[in-house]
């Protein structure tokens, strides 16, 4: 049974999933800050009794829970900001696993190999970007394969004209080779050197 | 990575911090410590503090530890049978919180006035005990109604000046013949008090020094009560109220 192919970095792209990362963490601070002032703002009349190691205590609320409000954000930001954080991590690398690949592909092609093809998994995004990149380089490599096949051709058929006292036909033939061969490269349209 | 480090760098920041809040030291050093009462442990500055503050209510410093330990054990108890959380408990506090609210702002109230009752309002009042007076009231549904009054619609009444309420007496001391009193508030209804004539029974008994002053100080004590209760009835009239009984008559 073939082996089903999973990716199991999911840290893939450390610069931009960290980047991300470390947005979210800071966006979870200033939550928990903006949180505190709110409350120390709309609390700020109120008045709060407290009984802490065998004494009463009674001042305004932000002051007299300040110690509880402080240990409250410190466990949201824990729990909750590393949370985050994982969670984010897995989340940018629904987009950072893509892009990895895309990378992948465009070296390949750099290379001047058109066998590879961008893989996406089933959750992944840039799903019909993939798909389109991957017809672009089927398109580009099927121009190349018969490119190849006219070149051949062309290479057989002067093969044969030094040979045989046919040559003027042998050579239209060739000139109709050729222009086979112009209408394929006219598929690109490139600027002129 | 560097993001990485700085998402670790700030949280150590936080825990950090945390830590620092959380174990501060708030008790004090062992051998700071001058009294234990189970958990609760007092600094032997607190304690002198206390019994700076607590001295002049009791003998000695030891009655005062006696009082203090009974008072934390009664408290730890208290705590331990989970009283502050009782719904009965918090009315006490709710009625303590408003009653110490209140009275404040009326010590404030009334340190703040600067009452005085002269010699000649001392002299008038205790002319005054030996009169009768003549009077015209009338009760009034609305403040509008007894302001617009007329003497004529008001009933007479002859009083002696000694069995009127004391706020009303000081409150004629400085009025003359002839003249109306503002509207007083009494429960729903507003009275009005025309002061027709004065007379006097014969001459004022001799009051000694002591008494003199005993009797100023009453009366000092009625000015700033009618003062206050001026001053509320304006909150009164500066402030949005509304009663809705429903169906309840």
């Amino acid at each position: 049974m073939k082996k089903k192919w999973r990716r199991r970095n999911y840290f893939i792209k450390k610069d931009l999933q960290g980047r991300y990362m470390f947005i979210f963490f800071v966006v979870i601070i200033a939550g928990i800050i903006t949180f505190a002032i709110v409350f120390g703002l709309l609390s700020s009349d109120a008045l709060t009794i407290l009984y802490e190691q065998s004494k009463v205590r009674v001042d305004d609320t932000p002051v007299a829970l300040l110690k509880q409000l402080i240990k409250a954000h410190w466990l949201v930001l824990i729990s909750v900001g590393v949370a985050v954080v994982i969670f984010s991590m897995f989340l940018t690398h629904r987009v950072a696993g893509p892009i990895y690949r895309f990378e992948r592909t465009v070296d390949d092609l750099i290379e001047g190999n058109l066998n590879f093809r961008v893989r996406i998994r089933k959750k992944d995004e840039g799903k019909e970007l993939a798909d389109k990149f991957n017809n672009l380089i089927t398109t580009y490599a099927d121009v190349l394969n018969e490119t190849k096949e006219l070149s051949d051709k062309i290479e057989k058929a002067l093969g044969e004209a030094l040979k045989t006292p046919q040559r003027d036909e042998l050579l239209k033939e060739v000139m109709e080779v050729n222009r086979h061969l112009r209408e394929k490269l006219e598929f690109f349209k490139t600027k002129q050197k | 990575m560097k993001y990485i480090f700085y998402i670790i760098l700030l949280l150590f920041f936080f825990t950090s911090s945390y830590l620092v809040i959380e174990f501060q030291k708030e008790e004090p050093p062992p051998e700071d410590i001058a009294l234990i009462v189970n958990e609760w442990r007092c600094s032997r500055e607190e304690l002198n503090r206390l019994l700076e503050t607590q001295k002049v209510d009791y003998d000695s410093p030891y009655d005062f530890i006696n009082s203090l330990i009974t008072k934390k054990l009664l408290i730890q108890e208290a705590k331990r049978q989970g009283i502050d959380k009782e719904e009965r408990f918090k009315d006490s506090v709710r009625e303590f919180y408003e009653q110490a609210l209140i009275k404040t702002l009326l010590d404030r109230k009334i340190a703040s006035l600067n009452v005085q009752v002269s010699e000649k309002e001392l002299n008038n009042y205790l002319s005054a005990m030996n009169s009768v007076v003549l009077l015209r009231i009338g009760s009034f549904n609305t403040l509008v109604e007894a302001e617009n009054v007329t003497i004529d619609e008001l009933k007479p009444k002859e009083i002696l000046f000694r069995e009127l309420s004391e706020d009303i007496q000081v409150r004629l001391l400085s009025l003359k013949t002839g003249h109306k009193l503002e509207p007083l508030r009494r429960g729903k209804k507003y009275t009005v008090i025309f002061v027709e004539d004065i007379k006097n029974l014969g001459t004022p008994q001799k009051v000694s020094e002591a008494e003199r002053h005993r009797i100023r100080e009453r009366l000092r004590r009625i000015k700033q009560e009618i003062i206050l209760e001026e001053w509320i009835e304006e909150l009164r009239s500066q402030a949005s109220i509304r009663l809705n009984m429903g169906g309840n008559k």
